[in-house]
Protein backbone atom coordinates (compact mmCIF):
# COMPACT_ATOMS: atom_id res chain seq x y z
CA UNK A 1 0.00 0.00 0.00
CA UNK A 2 1.64 3.44 -1.18
CA UNK A 3 1.62 6.01 1.29
CA UNK A 4 1.94 9.56 0.38
CA UNK A 5 0.83 13.00 0.97
CA UNK A 6 0.33 16.05 -1.17
CA UNK A 7 2.66 18.91 0.17
CA UNK A 8 2.28 22.75 -0.07
CA UNK A 9 3.82 24.84 -2.68
CA UNK A 10 6.78 25.23 -0.46
CA UNK A 11 7.23 24.36 3.11
CA UNK A 12 7.53 26.61 5.19
CA UNK A 13 10.54 26.62 8.05
CA UNK A 14 9.76 27.89 11.49
CA UNK A 15 10.81 31.82 11.91
CA UNK A 16 11.81 32.95 15.33
CA UNK A 17 10.94 36.62 16.55
CA UNK A 18 14.51 37.61 15.02
CA UNK A 19 13.62 37.01 11.56
CA UNK A 20 13.52 40.07 9.46
CA UNK A 21 10.50 41.18 7.60
CA UNK A 22 10.00 40.02 3.90
CA UNK A 23 9.25 43.65 3.14
CA UNK A 24 12.90 44.38 4.00
CA UNK A 25 14.98 41.35 2.66
CA UNK A 26 15.84 40.16 -0.46
CA UNK A 27 14.29 37.91 -3.10
CA UNK A 28 14.56 34.78 -1.81
CA UNK A 29 13.54 35.56 2.12
CA UNK A 30 10.16 34.90 1.44
CA UNK A 31 9.61 31.22 1.52
CA UNK A 32 6.27 31.04 -0.65
CA UNK A 33 3.15 29.35 1.43
CA UNK A 34 0.29 31.12 -0.45
CA UNK A 35 -0.19 33.22 -3.35
CA UNK A 36 -3.74 35.07 -3.66
CA UNK A 37 -4.49 36.46 -6.99
CA UNK A 38 -7.18 39.34 -7.48
CA UNK A 39 -9.48 39.30 -10.98
CA UNK A 40 -7.50 39.95 -13.33
CA UNK A 41 -8.12 43.01 -15.29
CA UNK A 42 -7.71 43.57 -19.10
CA UNK A 43 -5.36 46.05 -20.39
CA UNK A 44 -5.47 45.76 -24.35
CA UNK A 45 -4.94 42.47 -27.45
CA UNK A 46 -1.20 41.98 -27.86
CA UNK A 47 -0.40 39.82 -31.45
CA UNK A 48 2.34 36.94 -29.99
CA UNK A 49 2.82 36.12 -33.64
CA UNK A 50 1.93 37.20 -37.27
CA UNK A 51 2.80 35.26 -40.12
CA UNK A 52 1.74 35.70 -43.92
CA UNK A 53 1.76 32.94 -47.33
CA UNK A 54 0.61 34.48 -50.77
CA UNK A 55 -0.08 33.12 -53.89
CA UNK A 56 3.05 31.32 -54.40
CA UNK A 57 3.23 29.48 -51.33
CA UNK A 58 2.85 26.00 -51.00
CA UNK A 59 1.64 23.27 -48.74
CA UNK A 60 4.60 22.32 -46.54
CA UNK A 61 6.03 25.77 -47.10
CA UNK A 62 7.07 27.84 -43.85
CA UNK A 63 4.71 30.89 -43.86
CA UNK A 64 6.91 34.41 -43.43
CA UNK A 65 6.87 35.52 -40.30
CA UNK A 66 5.92 39.30 -40.01
CA UNK A 67 6.04 39.39 -35.93
CA UNK A 68 7.45 37.19 -33.56
CA UNK A 69 6.74 38.37 -29.66
CA UNK A 70 5.91 35.68 -27.46
CA UNK A 71 4.70 36.60 -24.25
CA UNK A 72 6.13 36.15 -20.81
CA UNK A 73 4.34 36.33 -17.74
CA UNK A 74 5.96 38.73 -15.33
CA UNK A 75 5.49 40.20 -12.03
CA UNK A 76 5.50 44.28 -10.39
CA UNK A 77 6.68 43.74 -7.24
CA UNK A 78 5.00 46.12 -4.81
CA UNK A 79 5.97 45.63 -1.30
CA UNK A 80 8.62 43.40 -0.55
CA UNK A 81 9.71 41.04 -2.96
CA UNK A 82 9.67 36.78 -3.30
CA UNK A 83 11.00 33.99 -5.92
CA UNK A 84 9.09 34.98 -9.08
CA UNK A 85 9.49 31.29 -10.46
CA UNK A 86 8.59 30.08 -6.87
CA UNK A 87 5.50 32.62 -6.99
CA UNK A 88 3.98 31.52 -10.43
CA UNK A 89 3.89 28.21 -9.53
CA UNK A 90 2.12 28.64 -6.78
CA UNK A 91 -0.28 30.95 -8.93
CA UNK A 92 -0.24 27.54 -11.36
CA UNK A 93 -1.35 25.62 -8.61
CA UNK A 94 -4.01 27.37 -7.70
CA UNK A 95 -7.68 26.01 -8.18
CA UNK A 96 -8.55 28.37 -10.91
CA UNK A 97 -5.05 29.79 -11.93
CA UNK A 98 -3.90 32.39 -14.54
CA UNK A 99 -1.74 31.22 -17.42
CA UNK A 100 1.89 31.14 -15.92
CA UNK A 101 3.38 30.05 -18.68
CA UNK A 102 5.29 31.47 -21.91
CA UNK A 103 2.61 31.86 -24.88
CA UNK A 104 4.98 31.52 -27.92
CA UNK A 105 2.43 30.97 -31.44
CA UNK A 106 4.95 30.54 -33.92
CA UNK A 107 3.59 26.43 -34.38
CA UNK A 108 0.49 27.03 -33.98
CA UNK A 109 0.16 29.88 -36.53
CA UNK A 110 2.09 27.67 -38.79
CA UNK A 111 0.16 24.37 -38.48
CA UNK A 112 -3.77 26.36 -39.09
CA UNK A 113 -2.02 27.99 -42.02
CA UNK A 114 -1.04 25.14 -43.73
CA UNK A 115 -4.96 24.54 -43.62
CA UNK A 116 -5.45 27.47 -46.62
CA UNK A 117 -5.90 25.64 -49.80
CA UNK A 118 -4.47 27.79 -52.54
CA UNK A 119 -4.53 31.43 -51.45
CA UNK A 120 -5.25 33.72 -54.14
CA UNK A 121 -3.48 36.74 -52.68
CA UNK A 122 -1.98 36.92 -49.50
CA UNK A 123 -3.45 35.64 -46.19
CA UNK A 124 -2.51 36.97 -42.99
CA UNK A 125 -2.55 34.45 -39.84
CA UNK A 126 -2.11 35.95 -36.11
CA UNK A 127 -2.40 34.83 -33.09
CA UNK A 128 -3.46 37.19 -30.00
CA UNK A 129 -4.04 37.31 -26.44
CA UNK A 130 -5.77 39.42 -24.07
CA UNK A 131 -3.11 41.24 -21.66
CA UNK A 132 -4.40 41.24 -18.24
CA UNK A 133 -3.22 42.09 -14.63
CA UNK A 134 -4.04 41.06 -11.66
CA UNK A 135 -3.00 42.03 -8.08
CA UNK A 136 -1.13 39.24 -6.02
CA UNK A 137 -0.43 38.77 -2.18
CA UNK A 138 2.10 36.28 -1.26
CA UNK A 139 1.57 34.34 2.63
CA UNK A 140 5.52 33.90 3.43
CA UNK A 141 6.00 31.09 5.91
CA UNK A 142 7.37 33.79 8.46
CA UNK A 143 3.57 34.92 8.52
CA UNK A 144 5.17 38.08 6.43
CA UNK A 145 3.37 38.97 3.58
CA UNK A 146 4.54 40.88 0.00
CA UNK A 147 2.76 42.50 -2.77
CA UNK A 148 2.91 42.98 -6.40
CA UNK A 149 0.95 42.78 -9.67
CA UNK A 150 1.10 39.73 -12.17
CA UNK A 151 0.85 40.40 -15.81
CA UNK A 152 0.02 37.61 -17.67
CA UNK A 153 -2.61 36.49 -20.31
CA UNK A 154 -5.77 35.28 -21.13
CA UNK A 155 -7.94 34.74 -24.38
CA UNK A 156 -5.94 33.17 -27.15
CA UNK A 157 -7.34 34.08 -30.36
CA UNK A 158 -5.80 32.63 -33.79
CA UNK A 159 -7.07 33.41 -36.92
CA UNK A 160 -6.25 34.19 -40.79
CA UNK A 161 -7.40 36.35 -42.73
CA UNK A 162 -7.20 37.33 -46.25
CA UNK A 163 -6.01 40.76 -47.18
CA UNK A 164 -7.90 41.01 -50.55
CA UNK A 165 -11.53 41.89 -48.60
CA UNK A 166 -11.83 43.81 -45.22
CA UNK A 167 -12.70 40.92 -42.71
CA UNK A 168 -16.38 39.94 -42.22
CA UNK A 169 -18.30 42.19 -39.67
CA UNK A 170 -18.51 39.29 -37.05
CA UNK A 171 -14.44 39.59 -36.93
CA UNK A 172 -13.05 39.50 -33.86
CA UNK A 173 -10.90 42.47 -32.98
CA UNK A 174 -7.50 40.48 -33.57
CA UNK A 175 -8.31 40.03 -37.05
CA UNK A 176 -9.84 43.52 -37.65
CA UNK A 177 -5.88 44.29 -36.69
CA UNK A 178 -4.23 41.97 -38.42
CA UNK A 179 -5.73 43.24 -41.98
CA UNK A 180 -4.91 46.50 -41.11
CA UNK A 181 -2.07 46.15 -39.32
CA UNK A 182 0.06 43.49 -41.83
CA UNK A 183 -2.00 43.81 -45.03
CA UNK A 184 -1.63 47.15 -45.66
CA UNK A 185 1.88 46.99 -46.79
CA UNK A 186 1.52 44.03 -49.24
CA UNK A 187 -1.59 45.22 -51.14
CA UNK B 1 -13.70 -5.35 4.09
CA UNK B 2 -16.43 -3.51 3.67
CA UNK B 3 -18.13 -4.42 7.01
CA UNK B 4 -17.60 -0.71 7.77
CA UNK B 5 -20.59 -0.19 5.59
CA UNK B 6 -22.96 -1.17 8.60
CA UNK B 7 -21.63 0.87 11.37
CA UNK B 8 -21.76 3.80 8.80
CA UNK B 9 -25.47 3.02 8.21
CA UNK B 10 -25.44 3.39 12.46
CA UNK B 11 -23.47 6.51 12.38
CA UNK B 12 -25.97 7.83 9.34
CA UNK B 13 -28.88 7.02 11.65
CA UNK B 14 -26.72 9.10 14.85
CA UNK B 15 -27.00 12.04 12.42
CA UNK B 16 -23.22 12.36 12.56
CA UNK B 17 -21.94 11.00 9.06
CA UNK B 18 -18.48 12.73 8.06
CA UNK B 19 -17.94 13.73 12.10
CA UNK B 20 -17.18 10.69 14.48
CA UNK B 21 -16.11 11.62 17.78
CA UNK B 22 -16.44 8.89 20.27
CA UNK B 23 -15.86 11.29 22.97
CA UNK B 24 -18.97 12.99 22.40
CA UNK B 25 -21.99 12.54 24.77
CA UNK B 26 -26.06 13.21 25.27
CA UNK B 27 -26.44 15.88 27.47
CA UNK B 28 -28.45 14.26 29.51
CA UNK B 29 -26.38 10.98 29.69
CA UNK B 30 -22.89 11.05 31.57
CA UNK B 31 -21.49 8.35 29.84
CA UNK B 32 -18.95 9.41 26.60
CA UNK B 33 -20.91 7.61 23.33
CA UNK B 34 -18.56 5.11 22.05
CA UNK B 35 -19.68 3.70 18.64
CA UNK B 36 -19.14 0.07 18.48
CA UNK B 37 -17.50 -1.98 15.26
CA UNK B 38 -17.40 -4.64 14.44
CA UNK B 39 -14.32 -4.88 12.48
CA UNK B 40 -11.62 -4.62 14.66
CA UNK B 41 -7.98 -3.44 13.68
CA UNK B 42 -9.31 -2.55 10.34
CA UNK B 43 -8.76 1.33 8.71
CA UNK B 44 -11.09 2.60 6.03
CA UNK B 45 -11.67 5.51 4.07
CA UNK B 46 -15.20 7.47 3.27
CA UNK B 47 -15.17 10.24 0.72
CA UNK B 48 -17.98 13.17 0.86
CA UNK B 49 -18.63 16.86 -0.46
CA UNK B 50 -17.36 15.18 -3.81
CA UNK B 51 -17.73 17.52 -6.78
CA UNK B 52 -16.24 16.44 -10.09
CA UNK B 53 -16.13 19.88 -12.50
CA UNK B 54 -15.20 20.11 -16.27
CA UNK B 55 -12.05 21.76 -16.60
CA UNK B 56 -9.91 22.63 -19.49
CA UNK B 57 -6.31 22.37 -19.81
CA UNK B 58 -5.53 23.88 -23.05
CA UNK B 59 -7.77 25.59 -25.54
CA UNK B 60 -7.50 27.96 -28.20
CA UNK B 61 -9.99 30.20 -30.25
CA UNK B 62 -9.67 30.29 -34.22
CA UNK B 63 -11.25 32.28 -37.09
CA UNK B 64 -11.48 32.39 -40.26
CA UNK B 65 -10.98 35.15 -42.33
CA UNK B 66 -9.20 33.37 -45.71
CA UNK B 67 -12.58 33.52 -48.18
CA UNK B 68 -12.57 29.32 -47.98
CA UNK B 69 -13.37 26.83 -45.94
CA UNK B 70 -9.93 25.71 -43.76
CA UNK B 71 -8.62 22.10 -43.30
CA UNK B 72 -6.33 22.45 -40.52
CA UNK B 73 -4.58 21.24 -37.66
CA UNK B 74 -5.52 23.28 -34.74
CA UNK B 75 -3.64 23.55 -31.91
CA UNK B 76 -4.19 24.17 -28.25
CA UNK B 77 -1.59 24.97 -26.12
CA UNK B 78 -1.51 24.68 -22.47
CA UNK B 79 -3.35 26.81 -20.29
CA UNK B 80 -3.58 24.98 -16.92
CA UNK B 81 -2.53 21.53 -14.86
CA UNK B 82 -4.80 19.78 -12.94
CA UNK B 83 -2.92 17.49 -9.96
CA UNK B 84 -3.19 14.72 -8.02
CA UNK B 85 -2.93 14.85 -4.18
CA UNK B 86 -3.99 13.96 -0.70
CA UNK B 87 -3.64 16.35 1.50
CA UNK B 88 -4.12 15.83 5.22
CA UNK B 89 -6.21 18.44 7.31
CA UNK B 90 -5.87 16.82 10.93
CA UNK B 91 -5.05 13.19 12.02
CA UNK B 92 -2.19 11.16 11.23
CA UNK B 93 -0.64 9.52 8.05
CA UNK B 94 -2.80 8.33 5.17
CA UNK B 95 -2.81 6.36 2.42
CA UNK B 96 -3.13 8.72 -0.95
CA UNK B 97 -3.80 5.51 -2.86
CA UNK B 98 -7.02 4.28 -0.85
CA UNK B 99 -8.35 7.78 -0.59
CA UNK B 100 -8.15 8.52 -4.51
CA UNK B 101 -9.80 4.93 -4.92
CA UNK B 102 -12.40 6.32 -2.62
CA UNK B 103 -13.10 9.11 -5.20
CA UNK B 104 -12.95 6.92 -8.31
CA UNK B 105 -15.64 4.47 -6.46
CA UNK B 106 -18.20 7.78 -5.83
CA UNK B 107 -17.35 8.94 -8.73
CA UNK B 108 -17.03 5.56 -10.99
CA UNK B 109 -14.55 7.33 -13.15
CA UNK B 110 -10.72 6.25 -13.59
CA UNK B 111 -8.97 8.68 -11.77
CA UNK B 112 -5.29 9.42 -11.76
CA UNK B 113 -2.87 8.26 -9.10
CA UNK B 114 -1.47 11.08 -6.49
CA UNK B 115 1.31 12.87 -7.59
CA UNK B 116 0.63 12.93 -11.00
CA UNK B 117 -0.47 15.61 -12.94
CA UNK B 118 -2.10 16.98 -16.81
CA UNK B 119 0.47 17.53 -19.59
CA UNK B 120 1.60 20.55 -20.24
CA UNK B 121 2.41 20.08 -24.45
CA UNK B 122 0.06 21.50 -26.98
CA UNK B 123 -2.18 18.88 -28.58
CA UNK B 124 -3.42 19.25 -32.31
CA UNK B 125 -6.82 18.27 -33.43
CA UNK B 126 -8.04 17.73 -37.04
CA UNK B 127 -11.08 19.59 -37.97
CA UNK B 128 -12.40 21.72 -40.95
CA UNK B 129 -13.77 25.53 -40.12
CA UNK B 130 -15.95 27.11 -43.09
CA UNK B 131 -15.04 31.22 -44.42
CA UNK B 132 -16.61 33.59 -41.29
CA UNK B 133 -16.89 30.92 -38.95
CA UNK B 134 -15.12 30.48 -35.54
CA UNK B 135 -13.86 27.17 -33.71
CA UNK B 136 -12.34 26.52 -29.94
CA UNK B 137 -9.43 23.19 -30.51
CA UNK B 138 -9.72 22.10 -26.07
CA UNK B 139 -8.41 19.52 -23.75
CA UNK B 140 -9.70 19.05 -20.56
CA UNK B 141 -10.47 16.70 -17.83
CA UNK B 142 -13.01 16.28 -15.25
CA UNK B 143 -11.36 17.16 -12.05
CA UNK B 144 -12.54 15.41 -8.76
CA UNK B 145 -12.09 17.12 -5.40
CA UNK B 146 -13.01 15.69 -2.00
CA UNK B 147 -13.04 15.71 1.45
CA UNK B 148 -12.24 12.44 3.05
CA UNK B 149 -12.13 10.68 6.59
CA UNK B 150 -10.11 8.07 7.36
CA UNK B 151 -11.86 5.28 10.03
CA UNK B 152 -10.16 2.98 12.37
CA UNK B 153 -11.89 0.25 14.53
CA UNK B 154 -9.90 -0.64 17.72
CA UNK B 155 -8.83 -3.50 19.08
CA UNK B 156 -12.03 -2.58 22.06
CA UNK B 157 -14.40 -2.45 19.21
CA UNK B 158 -14.80 1.32 19.48
CA UNK B 159 -14.85 3.66 16.09
CA UNK B 160 -12.33 6.19 15.75
CA UNK B 161 -11.20 8.81 13.38
CA UNK B 162 -7.82 8.98 12.72
CA UNK B 163 -7.44 11.36 9.78
CA UNK B 164 -9.23 14.19 7.85
CA UNK B 165 -8.53 15.61 4.64
CA UNK B 166 -8.94 16.54 0.91
CA UNK B 167 -8.15 14.67 -1.91
CA UNK B 168 -8.66 15.36 -5.77
CA UNK B 169 -7.52 13.70 -8.81
CA UNK B 170 -8.95 14.35 -12.50
CA UNK B 171 -9.65 11.99 -15.22
CA UNK B 172 -9.01 10.81 -18.40
CA UNK B 173 -8.54 13.90 -21.21
CA UNK B 174 -11.05 14.66 -23.80
CA UNK B 175 -9.58 16.34 -26.89
CA UNK B 176 -12.16 18.03 -29.31
CA UNK B 177 -13.29 21.09 -31.47
CA UNK B 178 -16.29 22.93 -31.34
CA UNK B 179 -17.31 25.24 -33.43
CA UNK B 180 -18.77 28.84 -31.76
CA UNK B 181 -21.98 28.87 -34.66
CA UNK B 182 -23.00 25.09 -33.66
CA UNK B 183 -24.93 23.87 -30.41
CA UNK B 184 -22.45 21.22 -27.85
CA UNK B 185 -23.91 18.91 -25.68
CA UNK B 186 -25.29 20.65 -22.30
CA UNK B 187 -22.68 19.71 -19.46
CA UNK B 188 -19.75 18.20 -21.82
CA UNK B 189 -16.21 19.11 -22.15
CA UNK B 190 -17.26 21.12 -25.50
CA UNK B 191 -20.23 23.34 -23.86
CA UNK B 192 -16.82 24.37 -21.71
CA UNK B 193 -14.66 25.24 -24.59
CA UNK B 194 -18.01 27.00 -25.92
CA UNK B 195 -18.76 29.41 -22.99
CA UNK B 196 -15.34 29.94 -22.39
CA UNK B 197 -13.33 30.74 -25.26
CA UNK B 198 -16.19 31.28 -27.89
Amino acid sequence: MAFGLAIPSATGCGSGSDTPPSTASGPSRCVVEHVKTAVPVPTGMVFTHVAQIDAEWVPGQQPRTLLEQPFSPSITWQQGRADEREVLAAVAANPNPLPTGIRDDRRSVAEFLQGVDQPQGVVVGYAAVTEVVANLTVDCADAAQVRGELRTWLAPDLGAVSCARPPEPSAPEAADKAFAGFCVADE
Amino acid sequence: MRSHSAILCVITSLGILGFVDPTVAAADDVTPMVIACDNRGETWYDTHNVVRPNKLTHYERYYNGTGSTMSASFSALHQATLTASVTVTSGGSVSASAVIAELKADTGLSLSASGSSTSSSSVGVSASLPNGKYLVAYRGNVQVTGSFTKYYCNTSGGLNTSATGTGKSFGVNETGAQRCDLAAPSGSMAALAKTTAC
